[in-house]
């Protein structure tokens, strides 16, 4: 049976995870999934104080601890057309939001997730604490090595700041269901003149996907001259079987959805 | 016919709606009872193979673990071969279970069971637990199961209890056959011929509330069962002969039950809490997770059907031919019952088909176990049926409400499959004397805006939406088979305890119950104290299936009733000293129309209590029908299809449903939309996959969908009220009906959206897709 | 492990196993108004109100909860001193078994103390936790409408 600890320093909570068998409980939602009873310590961090959201010209940081409740509460005061308040709030029902935070959501990255890519995306930052002291990386540094991360605490996401338009697609069988994969589009412009854009695709077969190749054609024809379709075609994602349908299917939606949601710039 | 109604027709607030919504009221597992600190808590050891041989069971280890307390297999309980279908005795279900089998038949079959301390310790034993297996070769196919060479599902003991076809040599589970007329003349005098196969797929009811069952024994050494069951009279007849305990040492209680819909009609844990109680003297308690109420429950028989209709030009159906195949999974409870109903709910709704021929068969596969759900075989026939009306029509160049007007049963009218078909015994003969079916489709009609819509293909942009509509008609009761039984009692001021066996399952019969002896003593719903479903207290009753609460079991509470006033008036008349034909009762008081003279019940309860000639006014009565008086309903469905996606969603969908007489017009809506909203969800998503040994793959609410309020469509039902004269002040029922139509009443929309046909549920958008483009 | 909880305005002290959820914990101690139904956080029978945010408590453990408040439907409203949505929810016919209501009415609190006047659509997926088999939520949601009215009415 476990023991658990409530470190009240990011020093303790780092000398308690390092233990054998001890895990971190920041929502705890997804190490239920485990057999707990098995384990030997659960760290429960919620006296660290990462329930902050810090706003300045160039990021908003966000505390790992919050919640996707508080994400989107926090966010729409500042940045009411954020892509992560329309992710976040997709994500999982009323009472699952109260509870998923930012780190243990980053940190546990199931194929379904809805974090990941806005914060791809928008080339956000993890701020990590380690051993070796505190790191600032790139969450898709992050994200490739993931397991040399093992032993360190997410403190807070920095996402910088800047004026995209966002769009997310989340396909799934019903309203409350995990998605067969989310695209998440950050732009700037227009159809007709397009200075930016960022897609990423999670829930493929190699987790995450970021159409480069797509995003240079974006870039260099305007869009109502672009045969979308063919484009779109060409772009090496594979899809596993869902349940929202086999993955031949769910590559068919993922075009069609790709396609609709270019030609709506 | 009486056409005001003081407590009839009024949607009284649920007499245990309050205690519900403040948490008050207790579910099984929520009780208080004797000797609870000693309780036993119960898990099951599954079988992870499809179809195997136990060789041998080692619980040593298991039984040394600190808190283990007995464990249970085929070796130390006895074979004794039972149906767990909760149904009338004998009952029409093979006999080919035992609590504990030395062969298991689906992964997720029962191989043993632990009673433990806590529950902690119980499922930590299981690991403990080391079984040896001699595999088989399973069967998963259906349509392979009467092959000869196909394995043998059960080949030991197992029969039926009652003359029915039974072969375990094919893995026939039932069979039944009906043939009226000569199908080849039939054939071959129709202009032209519409022959499809249809299927429906395995679903679960997903009650809210896992099957609970607790055990204990009462101060005087009786055992007690609470359980979440719809059928308490049929758990304890079956509970005792398992355990081998008198009928009359058991006592069974359904308190408040979360959601049956057929679920809870089996007997599947009162038996095992009633074994531990009795092998150990102490309470025992078993609820069963999630898990195990997808896989090791009970499910909704999947069936196919393949219909051929022959069909003349001026619209008559000359032939129809139905050949249905339904997967029992590993055992055959309801196996032959749900069979029948696909025929004989079915084939009367179109009763002026002179030939016919039905053969359906249930076979057993090494699957999960299919058993009653809402609808019970109507659902999967009517799958079929409406969507082969709707093709016709087409064929015609019909309008589909008008060719279903034309041809459908009416008033005054039979059909030779009531008299041919039962459920297990013969059917019985029956007139039909309500049916407002014509109106229910008139005003589903307009409020689906069906002429507007049909044929039409409205774009937007890529989606295209379309109109469909099904019907149906389901029964009340089975006739000669289900009775009820009511008891009342009237107290000194006036109040009265009402018993009645029947089963209140979330669908409020314990108000409506209450509405109809109201009504007949004219008092209003709060002056009865209700109690039911208690095999010690109250009278018997079948339990909650066949829709059966508010025709049969209402009846009888209306016979007791008039009982009741019969004897309040013999002491009004001596107290009014006049003739008893002066007397009437009227707002809880016996009035004499000629004097206008009145005294009060309480009056007269003191007198009966106390004053003279002394006695206590009570009454009994029992009721079983001699016919089953249909609902009917007509639903409509607006899809609207993506057509580059195949994505369909229900914009809106209507239910105009005859009830007869809705007793509680708010709950009868209730029960509409919980069945339809039921069938939406069933006819779109819900299906059980497996792997290739026959594993359920999706047994929990994240894999396995249903809809939740944010999926709602805009849906309308409507109450057609016609008047049923033989049901308690014109009531029929109504609790089935409303799953019956959303399958075939989406898959024709879909088809009057894009003009594909989709033959096999659920229909999924990989499943559209597929068909929009090979259209193409 | 030892814990005490704030539960519907009482101090309780429970001795419970380190990996028991809180559900778990509430139910042996006596919450039965506190349901299962499907112990992953889908169905929405157990939700409570965990320092005034909705939970589902079997998602939480319990050792996280220790020194908080929690609000089960008993710290609602009673028998007796029913709330406005427990009296709602039984006049719109929204209950039939009942087993999904506490959860039901607790999501319903949750929501009309953040938003008084929610429309449909915000209704529905304020719900969107919670599974009802028995009535299509349709009178449901309509309780939830009247419950709304009769809060606001109340001033």
């Amino acid at each position: 049976m476990p023991e658990w600890y409530y470190p009240d320093t990011v020093k303790k909570t780092l000398q308690l995870i390092r233990q054998d068998n001890t895990i971190i409980h920041a929502g705890g939602t997804f190490i239920l999934k485990r057999n707990l009873g098995k384990l030997d310590g659960i760290v429960d961090i919620h006296r660290l104080p990462l329930n902050y959201i810090h706003n300045n010209d160039d990021y908003i940081e966000l505390g790992g601890l919050n919640t996707y409740s508080t994400t989107i509460d926090k966010l729409k005061q500042i940045a009411p057309e954020h892509i992560l308040i329309k992710s976040l709030f997709k994500a999982a029902s009323p009472p699952l939001r109260n509870r998923i935070t930012l780190c243990g959501s980053i940190r546990a990255f199931p194929i379904w997730s809805d974090i990941i890519g806005p914060l791809i995306a928008s080339e956000a930052q993890l701020i990590l604490a380690t051993d070796l002291g505190e790191k600032i990386i790139p969450i898709d540094e992050y994200l490739a090595e993931i397991k040399q991360f093992k032993n360190a605490l997410i403190l807070a996401v920095r996402i910088p700041k800047d004026n995209w338009q966002s769009k997310y697609i989340r396909p799934s069988r019903t309203t409350f269901d995990y998605s067969a994969f989310n695209i998440s589009i950050l732009w700037k412009g227009n159809s007709k003149n397009l200075e930016d854009i960022r897609i990423v695709i999670v829930g493929n077969s190699k987790k995450y996907f970021h159409p480069m190749e797509f995003e240079k054609v974006l870039l260099t024809n305007p869009i109502n001259k672009i045969e979308l379709a063919e484009q779109i075609k060409n772009i090496d994602i594979k899809f596993g079987n869902k349940n929202l349908g086999n993955g031949n299917y769910i590559r068919k939606l993922f075009d069609v959805m790709l396609e609709r949601a270019i030609a709506e710039i | 016919m009486k056409d005001k109604f003081d407590t009839i027709g009024k949607s009284i607030r649920k007499i245990d709606s309050l205690g519900l919504a403040t948490g008050e009221e207790k579910f099984t597992d929520d009780f208080d009872f004797p000797g609870k600190q000693n309780l036993l808590h119960l898990a099951i050891l599954y079988s992870p193979h499809p179809f195997a041989i136990i060789e041998k069971i080692d619980t040593t280890d298991a039984e040394k673990m600190d808190g283990v307390v007995d464990i249970l297999h085929y070796g130390n309980t006895s074979r004794v071969l039972y149906t767990s279908a909760g149904q009338g005795y004998p009952e029409p279900s093979p006999y080919d279970m035992v609590l504990f089998d030395k062969k298991v038949r689906f992964v997720g079959d029962r191989v043993a069971m632990v009673a433990a301390e806590t529950p902690h310790v119980a499922r930590a034993a299981l690991e403990k637990i080391y079984v040896e297996y001699r595999q088989l070769e399973p069967l998963f196919d259906m349509e392979k199961a009467l092959n000869p060479d196909a394995p043998k599902i059960h080949n030991d003991d197992e029969y039926m209890p009652i003359p029915s076809v039974y072969d375990i040599s094919k893995n026939l589970a039932a069979e039944v056959r009906i043939n009226f007329g000569d199908l080849e003349k039939g054939f071959s005098d129709a202009d032209f011929i519409i022959e499809n196969t249809y299927s429906v797929q395995y679903a679960n009811h997903c009650v809210n509330e896992p099957h609970s069952a607790i055990a204990y024994f009462d101060e005087r050494g009786r055992l007690i069962i609470i359980s979440a069951t719809q059928v308490p009279f049929h758990a304890r007849r079956i509970t005792s002969k398992l355990v081998g305990l008198p009928i009359g040492k058991i006592r069974v209680i359904k308190p408040r039950i979360g959601g049956g819909f057929g679920a809870k009609q089996e007997v599947l844990l009162e038996p095992l809490v009633a074994l531990v109680a009795i092998r150990n003297k102490r309470p025992a308690r078993l609820v069963l997770s999630r898990e195990e109420v997808f896989v090791s429950s009970r499910t909704r028989h999947p069936m196919r059907v393949k219909l051929k209709t022959g069909v003349k030009n001026d619209g008559t159906i000359v032939a129809l031919d139905m050949d249905a195949l339904m997967n029992a999974g590993a055992y055959g409870s309801h196996a032959l019952t749900v069979l029948a109903n696909a025929g004989s709910k079915v084939l009367p709704l179109f009763n002026k088909i002179e030939n016919i021929n039905f053969v359906g068969r249930t076979v057993y596969t090494n699957l999960p176990v299919g058993g009653a759900y809402r609808g019970y075989g109507a659902t999967q026939g009517y799958a079929a049926l409406n969507q082969q009306i709707d093709i016709i029509a087409r064929k015609l160049g019909i309008d589909v409400l008008e060719y279903i007007k034309k041809w459908r049963i009416g008033e005054g009218e039979t059909s030779p499959v009531f008299e041919a078909l039962g459920e297990g015994k013969e059917g019985v003969k029956q007139f039909i004397n309500s049916c407002k079916l014509d109106e229910c489709i008139d005003r589903g009609a307009k409020a689906i805006g069906w002429y507007e819509k049909r044929d039409k293909r409205i774009r937007n942009g890529d989606k295209v939406r379309g109109v469909g509509v099904a019907v149906a008609m389901q029964g009340s009761g089975i006739p000669r088979v289900d009775m009820a039984s009511a008891y009342i009692k009237m107290n000194e001021d006036g109040s009265f305890n009402l018993h009645i066996g029947a089963t209140d399952i979330g669908t409020g019969s314990d108000t409506i119950l209450a509405q109809i002896a109201g009504e007949v003593l004219t008092v209003p719903v709060d002056k009865f104290i209700v109690r039911s479903s208690d095999t010690d207290l109250t009278p018997f009753d079948v339990g909650a299936y066949a829709s059966s609460t508010t025709y049969v079991s209402g009846n009888a509470v209306r016979i007791c009733a008039q009982k009741i006033a019969t004897q309040i008036i013999s002491v009004a008349q001596k107290l009014l000293d006049c003739d008893e034909e002066n007397l009437i009762l009227d707002n809880g008081m016996v009035r004499n129309i000629e004097t206008d003279e009145s005294i009060t019940f309480e009056r007269i309860g003191y007198y009966a209590f106390y004053e003279q000639d002394q006695f206590q006014i009570q009454a009994g009565a029992s009721y079983y029908g001699t016919e089953s008086p249909p609902p009917f309903i007509a639903q409509f469905a607006e899809v609207e299809v993506d057509t580059r996606t195949g994505q369909v969603k229900v914009i809106k969908f209507v239910s105009a449903v005859d009830c007869g007489k809705a007793m509680n017009p708010k709950l009868a809506e209730g029960q509409v939309e919980g069945a339809t909203l039921n069938g939406i969800s069933y006819a779109l998503w819900e299906d059980y996959k497996f792997d290739d040994r026959g594993r359920m793959l999706n047994s929990n609410y994240s894999d396995y969908k249903i809809f939740s309020a944010a999926d709602l469509p805009d849906m309308e039902t409507i109450i057609v009220e016609s008047y049923e004269e033989t049901g308690p002040f014109g009531a029929k029922s109504v609790a089935e009906i409303g799953i019956n139509g959303p399958i075939p009443a989406i898959a024709n929309a879909i088809y009057d959206a894009v003009q594909v046909r989709l033959f096999h549920s659920p229909f999924t958008p990989e499943k559209v897709l597929e068909k929009i483009q090979n259209k193409k | 492990m030892n814990g005490t909880f704030i539960i519907n305005g009482n101090s309780r002290n429970f001795t419970f196993p380190s990996d028991a959820t809180l559900l778990q914990v509430l139910r042996e101690n006596g919450y039965s108004e506190v349901k299962e139904g499907c112990n992953q956080g889908e169905c929405g029978a157990c939700l409570i109100l965990l320092d005034d945010e909705l939970v589902n408590s079997c998602q939480v453990l319990a050792g996280s909860a220790i020194g908080h408040k929690i609000t089960t439907i008993k710290g609602i409203g009673d028998i007796h001193n029913p709330h406005i949505i427990q009296d709602a929810f039984v006049e719109s016919g929204a209950v039939q078994c009942g087993f999904c209501t506490p959860g039901m009415v607790m999501a319903t609190y949750y929501l009309l103390q953040k938003n008084p006047m929610p429309d449909d659509n915000e209704i529905k997926l304020a719900l969107s936790g919670n599974l009802c088999r028995c009535t299509g939520y349709v009178k449901i949601i309509q309780a939830v409408k009247l419950a709304a009215e009769r809060i606001r009415n109340e001033g």
